[in-house]
């Protein structure tokens, strides 16, 4: 995510580096969560991480939902000079951007709603909040220093901005149905691709791409269960195919439904709709269904020694690791490896197993590393050969890529970190990884009053996120923030970019960590 | 559940005393309880043991004769488990046979098994899921028969095997007597319903108690134990096979 502006900055004006973007949920495309281009954060420099600022935006709360995941772009030509800013969605239609350097809001744009929600309505809810649901994504603008952000309000429609401005460059267009619950963004050779779930304001649980030079609308569905992946879709830069898990539907692909399992999808290059081109169903996905374990967790797709692998995973807690050139194999239901369960013995679908997104890596000794997040205990079968403590409530656990003696490369256990209150899906930067609990209560159903995933009941029972830096290489704890974050979140995620790492919370502040420069 | 309210309250109270150095090592055997309590809560029948590996098995291919052994610790701790048979091992340790009918669907109906070997009751009368008779034993034992014959499950009921006290003492919460009591009703149930009966019991006990060198605990049988146990089964299930009933 080099900026190619940085450098013409840093030589005409002197300031300190900008060198790195976030442009997009999970850093890239592929959705490694991987910082390349961090030089200030590393495993000696954490100890002195500050919080620097913080800022709190008026965006009004849905359900649990208020502020999406933040991004980052390192220098935008904006009228008083280059800046870098930090683009904060909101849920109700908002749009921030917040001059890094001095925390300060920089500007905000709010989006026309066109959408006129049926009165007598349930309302928002945890699973159906309405609004922006889908975390804005950002491509390059027509020149450099040039930025342009996409985002699809509540009412579908797809938004063109200036990232210097916040200001349309084109009219709104529709996208997709209004109030769908979109997921995260991604753009991938001038399309923008995303997928919707849980069937919100009666829509189809469908994947969408946007082709940008047409304006025309491809879209696929998989008749079953939601793709509901945190980041959003991860799109193969090797066969320009986005990949998502879906949830809370059949397996049976023989009647044409894709529940339960993992579905790629290309961009037909004539008529721009959008195909299936491979899918996988994991062996026990009648059981994974049965239990409302879904694959619900946003891909990440990487190379490997000159092949390109992606891993993705499941409420259940274990790990898929897939050849992109065939997910599930002749029989689309054998991966290339399965890993043990990490967690969730109880088979609890609400408060365990792995949520969000996967993190991807490589050391400067060619290691390749993934990274899942989970919640809840660790497997009592389930070993590391480092492990940073008794795990209660999540935590990172850490793999290898390795080689084995057939051949085929495999996820090898390598640490997991120390316990984390939900943990969420971490960031890697210079050798440090930064993960956080959110401190959200994530419990649907209790003994005593059965189902209940209300946002009343959830958000008293919630306390704080905790922010951790943490050794690449063994899992141990660098440093932590403590309680000077005040609130939890809820589906959200954090952005590392030039020594800062950003995380916002459910009252609406986003918080800026790092090193002091 | 009164002893073990009464245990929290204890240990509550000795932290409030101030005994420090003991109290976190009392919270932690209390978190321990209160999480057993909240898995047997969440999952009486303890379904996630096998679902999971239930769901990746294919139906039995034609001519395959799948039987399933259901039952608790005595089966599920069966090293060496009949080694190429298509026999599949369905035991969870300390559970009694309320809860093994909860799982009876997904367990054995859902396998598509020929036969069906059901042992159970021994922890019943141990206490692990509240208190137990031979009458409550024996209905959920019917039950289990009914269910199979339904879907066409031909019904091995095996015998409790017995206990000895020669390594701690079992016979308080597994009494002798009423092993046998049940045992005796299992044998005639089985007449009188078309199950085969497996006498598994003989061949491991001396008078009313488990062989000492036939067990590991005086509960579990020990590798010579299962070798005993095994061609009994066996033969039950082939009489089952061929439907010859009441053995």
């Amino acid at each position: 995510m080099k900026s190619l502006t940085n450098v013409s900055v840093v030589l005409l004006t002197g300031l300190a580096t900008v060198g790195a973007d976030w442009l997009t949920d999970g850093g890239d495309p592929q959705r490694n969560n991987w910082q390349k281009d961090e030089k200030l954060l590393s495993v000696t420099t954490a100890k002195d991480i500050k919080l620097l600022w913080k800022i709190r935006f008026d965006n009004e709360t849905r359900a649990m939902h208020n502020l999406l995941p933040p991004l980052v772009i390192g220098s935008v030509d904006t009228a008083p000079g280059p800046k870098q800013l930090v683009i904060q969605a909101g849920v109700s239609d908002n749009l921030y951007a917040i001059d890094a350097a001095t925390g300060k809001q920089f500007w905000h744009t709010k989006f026309e709603n066109t959408f006129n929600e049926a009165a007598g309505g349930r309302g928002p809810s945890v699973l159906c909040p309405g609004g922006m649901t889908a975390n804005v994504t950002i491509g390059p603008g027509g020149a450099p220093g040039k930025y342009t952000i996409y985002a699809a309000s509540w009412d579908g429609r797809l938004h063109q901005l200036d990232a210097a401005t916040g200001k349309h460059i084109t009219a709104p267009t529709k996208f997709m149905p209004p109030n769908g619950k979109p997921y995260a963004m991604n753009l991938w050779k001038n399309v923008v691709y995303t997928h919707s779930a849980q069937g919100c304001g009666g829509n189809p649980n469908t994947a969408y791409a946007y082709d940008l030079a047409t304006n025309k609308v491809g879209s696929w569905g998989p008749a079953g269960g939601g793709m509901w992946g945190r980041s959003g879709p991860a799109i193969s830069a090797k066969h320009d195919t986005m990949y998502t898990g879906t949830g809370d539907g059949r397996w049976a692909p023989e009647d044409g439904v894709y529940g339960n399992g993992m579905i790629g999808v290309r961009q037909n290059k004539d008529t721009k709709a959008l195909d299936l081109v491979d899918y996988y169903g994991p062996s026990n996905a009648e059981w994974l269904v049965k239990r409302d374990l879904d694959m619900q967790v946003t891909p990440t797709i990487f190379n490997y020694k000159g092949k390109e692998y992606m891993v993705d995973a499941s409420k259940e807690c274990r790990l898929y690791f897939m050849d992109t050139e065939s997910i599930g194999g002749d029989d689309h239901r054998t991966p290339l490896q399965r890993t043990p369960l990490i967690c969730n013995e109880m088979v609890d679908f609400a408060e365990a197993g792995i949520w969000g997104s996967l993190t991807s890596w490589e050391d400067s000794k060619g290691t390749r590393w993934v990274l899942t997040p989970f919640w809840g205990p660790k497997h009592s079968k389930y070993k590391a050969p480092i492990e940073n403590g008794v795990v209660k409530k999540g935590a990172v656990a850490a793999f290898k890529v390795v080689d084995g003696k057939d051949g085929k490369p495999s996820l090898a256990a390598a640490w997991i970190s120390r316990d984390m209150d939900q943990a969420e899906p971490p960031v890697i930067a210079n050798g440090v990884v930064f993960g956080y609990g959110s401190g959200e209560n994530t419990a649907q159903a209790y003994p005593d009053v059965g189902l209940d995933f209300r946002a009343e009941r959830r958000i008293p029972k919630s306390t704080h996120a905790v922010l951790f830096a943490l050794d690449a290489q063994t899992g141990k704890e660098l440093w932590n923030s403590g309680k000077q974050i005040e609130k939890f979140n809820h589906w959200s995620g954090i952005a590392v970019a030039n020594g800062r790492i950003y995380i916002n919370t459910f009252d609406g502040y986003v918080y800026c960590f790092g090193i002091q420069q | 559940m009164i002893w073990r309210l009464a245990v929290v309250g204890f240990g509550l109270a000795a932290v409030l005393t101030g005994q420090k150095s003991d109290s976190a090592k009392l919270i932690a055997e209390l978190e321990a309880e209160n999480a057993a309590y909240l898995r047997l809560l969440s999952d009486w029948g303890k379904l996630v043991q096998y679902g999971s590996e239930n769901a990746e098995l294919r139906p039995p291919a034609p001519g395959v004769n799948r039987v399933v052994f259901f039952g608790d610790e005595i089966f599920e701790k069966w090293e060496n488990f009949f080694p190429g048979k298509p026999y599949l091992n369905r035991g969870i340790t300390h559970q009694a046979t309320g809860q093994m009918l909860v799982r009876f669907r997904q367990d054995v109906i859902a396998l598509k098994p020929r036969v069906v070997v059901i042992l159970g009751g021994a922890n019943d009368f141990a206490g692990y899921a509240g208190p137990a008779t031979e009458g409550t034993i024996g209905e959920n034992i019917m039950t289990m028969t009914e269910l199979a014959k339904l879907h066409g499950i031909k019904v091995v009921l095996a015998s409790v095997t017995p206990i000895c006290d020669c390594y701690q003492i079992l016979s308080a919460r597994r009494p002798p007597g009423r092993i046998l009591g049940l045992n005796g009703w299992l044998k005639g149930y089985a007449l009188k319903s078309g199950a085969v009966y497996a006498d598994v019991y003989s061949v491991l006990a001396e008078g009313r108690n488990m062989k000492k060198e036939l067990t590991v605990d005086g509960l579990l049988p020990n590798a010579e134990g299962y070798a005993l146990m095994a061609p009994v089964i066996e033969k039950a299930i082939a009489a089952a096979l061929r439907g010859s009933a009441g053995q």
